[in-house]
């Protein structure tokens, strides 16, 4: 029981401090990466970071919590937004969409990719586990959102989305790196 | 502080779930209104909503100057791909739903509206969702916030000093080591404090009321 208790303390506590680390992210300015041309927000490296780092449970409430912050009106999301507005407004999709990206890239890494003994197959499957959550799952909310908040048709919305790839790509390699080097000194932060 | 919202007005007294509950309906409502006189009556009335609300037309602005420039893209790009009248009807629903949304927010303490979700979460504590670890969750996250961000400048220059400012991973790696440490000195602070965050109500409010500010305004 108390061992128990140990744990479902500690769960909470990680699920709280990769919360404020996905909202901390927001407020810090934007991050210049060599080969971009435009600064990126780190937010969604978060988002990623608290699926491939906590598993699909503490991630995915770890993304809720800060969906749920900022819909109660907290700016904490980037650029100081924050307030029901974002959630109705055209971007909502892609707010919405991080608790299913967490969760499906907690399920892909606890599961199935940090699982490979060979560095390079775990490097690789940790970042096509890091892109389906965070880039197809995130889109896959974003996208047709965009298209019934605005009523713009399905395909101008993805393409619109589009513009955001750049960014995203950078952000799974960089999520990618991250995870499998702090699960090497972590290991039991999945508890496997 | 960051955030807040205005606590006079006649609005800021009425209950957070009604505000929230009347959301919901004209999120709805504005779907259903197909002609553009009906539209402009709908903002209209939004517009003198927030009027009530004495939210003040500069802090409405303010909060949502981003979305008049996703709303004035949407509006060309509609117009340019489909119809003008189309564009106008689109353009005219996002403004109404967004000016009552940010009125509920500034008008609605945050506190307030984050009782209403653990009010609302209540039914969901027989599927193992516990509302004490719910409580506990939500104000530790905010006791974080700070921290971590004040922890990020802090690496930053840190790695800044050894030429690697501007990697990411230099800055993310060792800032993520540094939480996951302080998750677990916190967890073991709560354990040996005896917060049995595991039983069910006994001392639901406890981390709230000792993470808020001494005047009763929100935390941060």
């Amino acid at each position: 029981m108390s061992q128990q208790r140990t744990d479902t303390t500690q769960s909470t506590v990680l699920t709280a401090v990769f919360a404020a680390l996905i909202a901390a992210l927001g407020l810090v300015p934007a991050i210049a990466i060599g080969i971009l041309p435009v600064p990126i927000t780190v937010q969604t490296l978060g988002v990623m970071l608290a699926g491939a780092l906590l598993g699909p449970l503490r991630g995915g409430l770890a993304a809720t919590v800060v969906v749920v912050l900022s819909i109660a009106g907290m700016p904490i999301l980037a650029g100081g937004r924050g307030g029901m507005g974002v959630l109705l407004g055209p971007t909502g999709g892609y707010l919405i969409g991080w608790i299913p990206a967490a969760i499906v890239i907690g399920l892909l890494v606890k599961y199935w990719a940090i699982r490979f003994e060979r560095q390079a197959v775990r490097y690789l499957a940790v970042g096509a586990s890091v892109f389906t959550g965070g880039v197809l799952v995130i889109y896959l909310f974003g996208v047709p959102w965009t298209a019934v908040v605005t009523g713009l048709p399905l395909a101008t919305s993805a393409i619109g989305s589009l513009a955001f790839l750049p960014g995203d790509l950078v952000k799974v390699v960089v999520a990618t790196l991250i995870a499998v080097n702090v699960h090497r000194s972590y290991r039991r932060l999945l508890g496997a | 502080m960051i955030g807040g919202s205005t606590k006079n007005g006649p609005l800021a007294r009425v209950p957070a779930g009604y505000k929230f509950a009347f959301l919901f309906a004209a999120g709805i409502g504005v779907y259903l209104l197909r002609d553009t006189g009906a539209q402009l009556a709908a903002l209209a009335a939004a517009l003198v909503i927030a009027g009530f609300a004495r939210v003040g037309a500069a802090r409405l602005l303010r909060a949502m100057s981003g979305l008049l420039i996703i709303a004035a893209v949407v509006f060309v790009t509609m117009a340019l791909a489909m119809s003008p009248s189309e564009a106008v009807t689109a353009t005219l629903r996002l403004l109404t739903l967004c000016v009552l949304a940010y009125t509920v927010t500034l008008t609605t303490g945050f506190s307030e509206t984050l009782d209403l979700f653990e009010r609302l979460l209540r039914p969901f504590r027989h599927v193992g969702l516990n509302p004490a670890q719910v409580s506990l969750a939500l104000s530790m996250t905010l006791r974080f916030i700070p921290e971590i961000r004040t922890k990020y400048f802090e690496i930053r220059e840190a790695q800044h000093a050894r030429g690697l400012g501007n990697s990411p991973m230099a800055v993310l790696v060792p800032l993520i080591v540094r939480t996951l440490e302080s998750a677990s000195e916190v967890a073991s602070a709560i354990d040996a404090r005896c917060y049995d965050s595991a039983e069910r109500g006994t001392e639901r409010d406890g981390p709230r009321r000792a993470l808020r500010a001494p005047n009763g305004s929100d935390p941060i």
